[in-house]
């Protein structure tokens, strides 16, 4: 895996649409930076005014704050408007996972379940995650092109012969009156 | 008036003119001359024609009547003689038909009095001929009187045997038929028992079927009541941390199953 700065987002990002808004932010900032007064240079003092400047700062902010020097060096007043459509150009390549699961999860669950696909399954992998309530329990996903059942469904499946079965023993009669 | 008194006396007292005057007069006089000489000249000529015109019509008219006269006589001499010849002719002719009509009455006499002859001796001949072809046809009748006599009584004789046949035979069929339909009766009997068999075991198996697809469809019934208590259990009793353990759970199953090795 190489050190690009996509590469480098990516270890602080799981799903495929916080890397759009994030691509989308850091050009936000990057106008900010180069395009107002105030020095050049991308450092805290700078995200700290880039956050004066918006009405819900939150979590975008404290991102910006997370990302190290060395990536927010890599922007150039010239450069960065290329090398972030190269970012999104990359975004392209990458192979998706798509989940759907039951319920909608926070940052950090969606991070635990990407973490384990990227370790488990392939290095470079994002997550495309959607929610459908009568998935009930598990995942459905798409990999290669190929839909595969992991729901309640799945699990019923797998148990409906064991179900039947007990349905079909006889009913054992009380004693007790 | 003067002028012109003067202009005139002065024309005619020239000479040229009076000499064309002279010359003018002339040939006046010499044109009245010509044409009293002409008139005169064909009065002459038709006076002088005359006779000669008349004698040679006269000569023509007298020559014509001498050659109709000549042609008259002529004629009346070939007249005669023709008249003559064909008194002679119609004599002749008459004399050759008379004697051709006495040679023909006397043919035709002849020619009845043979027919009388040959019609008289056909008759008697034919009166014989006709004999002899009633005795045949008599004959001729008994012996098919006798035939048929004869032919009677071979297709009576027939006809009698043909009937005790016909007797036989409808005695042997009578017994066959109420044979075949004895053994047709006993046949129905076992087919109809065996159908009836048959529709038992199909009733009781349809029966069983029915029962165990009803039973089937109970069951389904009531897995699908347990699945949807069980959905509805899991939604409501699974926090976050344990939906997404779940779903860790089954991409590790996934894993396990090799999917995406594939």
């Amino acid at each position: 895996m190489n050190n690009s700065p996509l590469t480098q987002l990516m270890r602080y990002t799981y799903v495929r649409s916080d890397m759009v808004y994030r691509i989308s932010l850091l050009n936000e900032f990057f106008d900010f930076v180069f395009f107002t007064d105030h020095d050049s240079v991308a450092n805290k003092d700078t995200v700290r005014q880039f956050a004066g400047n918006r009405k819900e700062p939150g979590k975008d902010i404290d991102f910006l704050k997370s990302l190290p020097k060395t990536f927010m060096e890599i922007f150039t007043r010239d450069s960065f408007r290329t090398v972030l459509r190269d970012m999104s150009d990359g975004l392209q390549q990458l192979p998706i996972l798509s989940l759907t699961v039951p319920v909608a999860f926070p940052l950090e669950h969606t991070e635990a379940i990407g973490k384990w696909a990227r370790a488990t399954i392939t290095p470079d992998v994002m997550l495309d995650i959607s929610v459908d309530e009568t998935v009930y329990i598990g995942c459905r996903f798409v990999w290669k092109n190929i839909m595969h059942d992991f729901s309640i469904e799945h699990y019923f499946d797998l148990h409906k012969d064991d179900l039947y079965t007990l349905l079909s023993s006889p009913i054992p009669i009380s004693t007790h009156v | 008036m003067n002028n012109t008194h003067s202009l005139i006396t002065t024309f005619f007292s020239s000479p040229f003119v009076m000499m064309l005057l002279a010359v003018f007069l002339f040939l006046v006089i010499g044109f009245f001359v010509l044409v009293a000489v002409i008139i005169r000249l064909s009065t002459q000529l038709r006076y002088i024609t005359y006779p000669v015109y008349d004698r040679v019509i006269k000569e023509a008219q007298s020559k014509a009547n001498e050659i109709i006269n000549d042609a008259q006589v002529q004629s009346r001499s070939i007249l005669s003689t023709a008249q003559e010849s064909a008194e002679k002719i119609i004599s002749e002719r008459k004399e050759e038909n008379e004697k051709f009509r006495e040679e023909y009455t006397k043919h035709f006499d002849e020619i009845i009095a043979n027919g009388k002859d040959i019609l008289s001796n056909q008759s008697t001949e034919l009166s014989g001929l006709s004999q002899n072809m009633i005795n045949e046809f008599k004959k001729h009748v008994l012996t098919t009187e006798v035939l048929i006599q004869k032919e009677s009584e071979l297709v009576s004789k027939t006809l009698s045997e043909e009937s005790d046949q016909l007797k036989h035979t409808f005695t042997d069929m009578s017994t066959k038929a109420q044979e075949g339909q004895s053994v047709l009766i006993e046949e129905t009997k076992k087919l109809v028992s065996e159908e009836i068999a048959k529709e038992i075991s199909m009733a009781h198996e349809v029966i069983a079927t029915y029962k165990k697809e009803r039973l089937a469809l109970l069951d389904r019934e009531v897995v699908g009541l347990i699945e949807e208590t069980a959905r509805i259990a899991l939604n409501k009793t699974f926090s976050l941390r344990e939906h997404r353990d779940q779903v860790l759970v089954a991409l590790d199953e996934a894993k396990k199953e090799g999917v995406f090795d594939k």
